[in-house]
């Protein structure tokens, strides 16, 4: 599904090397972990797949089922089947989130070369995902994201992907600013949306998220790079022992 | 008396030859008194030059060089209310609704009839709110109008009229230019909304003056979008407790220069003035506002944005003037651009002038580009750079046009940004 071979990066108008050559393969139907302390480069690989602009690409690759990523626009890597739950959700004063959403998912299916879906039909499914994730119809009346609490915007970024079906889930720091029943009703959304042919890739600072969904693989990110992998016990032992042992492994 | 040729060649191109000679040319004998006044007002004003500080953004020469080549029909002109009371005019030229306005509390004239509306207070009152500012800013433009108009309305509303009144303007091109100038008064407590489309030929000079009583509120929308030429200056009197709103959604104007000038006379009156313009093709916009607070408790607000790109200049000049006896005013403006590509302008000149010292003002200017975040939030999510620019540059007019009152009539200002937007990339 997604294969990262060698990816470095730096900012564009900075010097320092962020990532240092990440190698990362994420296979159909898995769910992976990424973790590592602040500054290690995690948010930005996220950026870096999803096509955001002020980095410089120096060397590797990034391919969504054989596709290379870096070369496409961000709209192209979504309509291929990529997904970005942000970090920090943009509020955008003035658009409608249900408007929004429905724009978004024409454009991706007409990329694809797919019917659109009528405003009836989208209604109807939207409705029955915002239930399930406990958002109000009152909150896609408003503007994306605006006026939303912390817990609301992460929500309404899981609302859009399952509205959306990628193949390719990023969630960056999901977890972050989620109560603990809104980490449940997250946590359960994005279980519902696991399936054979959709991978997730979970972004994370803590294990807690991971309680709720259990992961095949657990990556340790650390100075820009993957320097450990392992199976679910990872993510424990990091909780428990810090990521202090692998930041002298990546120095 | 007759005006200096310095006055008289450059309005050559803006009224027939005639009336530019005979007073007799010039509408309908009850209005000759005034016009004869509008004459002396102009020769002391003179035509505006690009030496004057309230022209120093906007080359007057725009408008009075410019000879409008033979442009053909300009577009029909949207409806945006679908119900509403439909007046159209046919290259300037209005057909009067008669009896069709019986039992609404409306009456209607025409400037270039003859008879007497009511009991000719409308008349009466012809140019005398164009008078009203001269002496502090001269408006040549606005007094010329005042002389020389070819036709306009006179409307006279006395009772709360549901619908809104839609003045339709269709141009065939067999008038290259049109002088239009409304006398509307809205008597104590009255109610009127005014919907103004389409352009009444491809260069045109209009004069609106709106009287509004004690309690009375009067709504002003204008639309326009073709490649025209124009200069509107609407002059708005407002009494004990009376509103005026004015709203202008324009796209794709040649040259277009709109000036507003509102004067709160008694206490607790409001006006709220906005403005949505998407530019582009080296448009000229400039909206040029004052507001003037007299009574206690009054307030004004201003919202204006435009959207600009392929060379586009944006103008916004407002000013706020406070005066001694206006305590507990609450003065609001803001007048933003959104700059789609670097060759696009914008320029502000927001203003206080406050003689009272109880009062609370303030005002704010932006420009710049989209914003790089929301944009890139948009693409992710599959929008193409065109479709995610299209819907920030609307979200940004949308605060503008969220200042319209009506429901209805907001969202089909908004359907129509969104139709012209697309139109005009």
């Amino acid at each position: 599904m997604l294969s990262i071979n060698n990816l470095r990066a730096k900012l564009e108008e900075d010097d320092k090397l962020i990532l240092n050559g990440v190698d990362l393969q994420v296979d159909a139907g898995e769910v992976h972990a990424i973790m590592g302390p602040n500054g290690s480069g995690k948010s930005t690989l996220s950026y870096i797949l999803a096509g955001r602009d002020g980095y410089e690409i120096l060397n590797g690759s990034a391919k969504l089922d054989g596709m290379e990523l870096l070369e496409l626009e961000p709209e192209e890597r979504a309509a291929a089947g990529l997904f970005l739950a942000f970090q920090y959700p943009v509020e955008i004063a003035g658009v409608g989130n249900m408007t929004f959403l429905r724009t978004a998912l024409n454009a991706q299916r007409k990329a694809r070369g797919e019917d659109e879906v009528s405003a009836a039909e989208f209604l109807r499914r939207a409705r029955d995902q915002a239930k399930s994730l406990g958002i109000g119809n009152e909150l896609l009346k408003r503007p994306v994201n605006f006026g939303f609490s912390g817990g609301e915007k992460k929500r309404n970024e899981i609302l859009q992907m399952a509205i959306l079906q990628p193949r390719m889930c990023i969630l960056d720091e999901t977890d972050s600013g989620l109560d603990v029943d809104a980490m449940r009703q997250v946590a359960a959304a994005i279980n519902g949306l696991k399936s054979a042919n959709r991978s997730i890739l979970l972004v994370t600072h803590y294990q807690r998220l991971l309680n709720h969904i259990t992961p095949d693989k657990v990556h340790i990110m650390s100075a820009g790079r993957i320097v450990e992998t392992g199976g679910p016990e990872l993510a424990l032992h990091v909780e428990t022992k810090g990521y202090a042992e692998f930041a002298a492994e990546a120095a | 008396m007759a005006l200096p040729p310095h006055i008289l060649q450059p309005l050559a191109g803006h009224v027939p030859s005639s009336a530019l000679a005979l007073d007799s040319a010039r509408g309908a004998a009850w209005s000759h008194p005034a016009r004869r006044l509008a004459e002396r007002r102009l020769e002391t004003a003179g035509l505006p030059t690009r030496r004057d500080e309230y022209w120093r953004y906007t080359d007057p020469g725009g408008f009075l060089d410019y000879r409008q080549e033979d442009a053909g029909a300009l577009p029909a002109p949207p409806a945006i209310a679908g119900d509403a009371l439909n007046l159209v005019s046919r290259d300037s030229v209005f057909e009067l609704p008669g009896e069709t306005m019986a039992g609404t509390g409306v009456r209607i004239a025409g400037l270039g009839t003859g008879h007497r509306l009511g009991e000719g207070r409308v008349q009466n009152s012809y140019g005398s709110l164009e008078a009203e500012t001269q002496e502090m800013i001269p408006r040549g433009l606005a007094a010329a109008n005042s002389c020389f108009a070819e036709d306009g309305l006179l409307i006279e509303c006395d009772g709360r009229l549901k619908q809104p009144l839609q003045l339709l303007h269709s141009a065939s091109g067999a008038a290259r230019s049109a002088m239009l100038h409304h006398v509307i008064d809205v008597r104590p407590g009255a109610e009127l909304v005014i919907i103004e489309s389409g352009s009444p030929a491809p260069t045109s000079n209009t004069v609106i003056e709106i009287n509004i009583a004690e309690g009375a509120s009067c709504h002003l929308i204008r639309i326009a979008a073709a490649a025209t030429t124009s200069v509107c200056s609407v002059f708005a009197s407002v009494a004990e407790g009376g509103e005026f709103h004015q709203f202008s959604l324009s796209a794709g104007t040649r040259w277009f220069r709109n000036e507003s000038v509102v004067t709160l006379h008694g206490d607790n009156a409001v006006t709220k003035l906005a403005g949505a313009f998407i530019g582009g093709q080296q448009n000229h916009h400039d909206d040029t506002v004052l507001v003037i607070h007299e009574g206690r408790h009054c307030e004004s607000r201003q919202v204006f944005k435009k959207v600009l790109r392929n060379a586009a200049k944006g103008i916004f000049q407002g000013k706020i003037l406070v005066r001694p006896d206006a305590q507990h005013t609450d003065g609001y403006q803001i007048s933003q651009a959104l700059l789609i590509d670097d060759s696009a302008q914008f320029l502000a000149k927001p203003e206080l002038e406050i003689y009272a010292d109880d009062v609370a003002c303030s005002h704010g200017s932006t420009s710049g580009g989209l914003e790089k975040l929301p944009f890139f939030y948009l693409r992710s999510r599959g929008l193409d750079k065109a479709s995610a620019e299209e819907i920030l540059a609307l979200a940004f007019l949308a605060g503008a046009i969220d200042e319209v009152a009506d429901t209805g009539l907001r969202h089909s200002l908004f359907e129509l940004a969104t139709r012209w937007y697309s139109e005009l990339r």
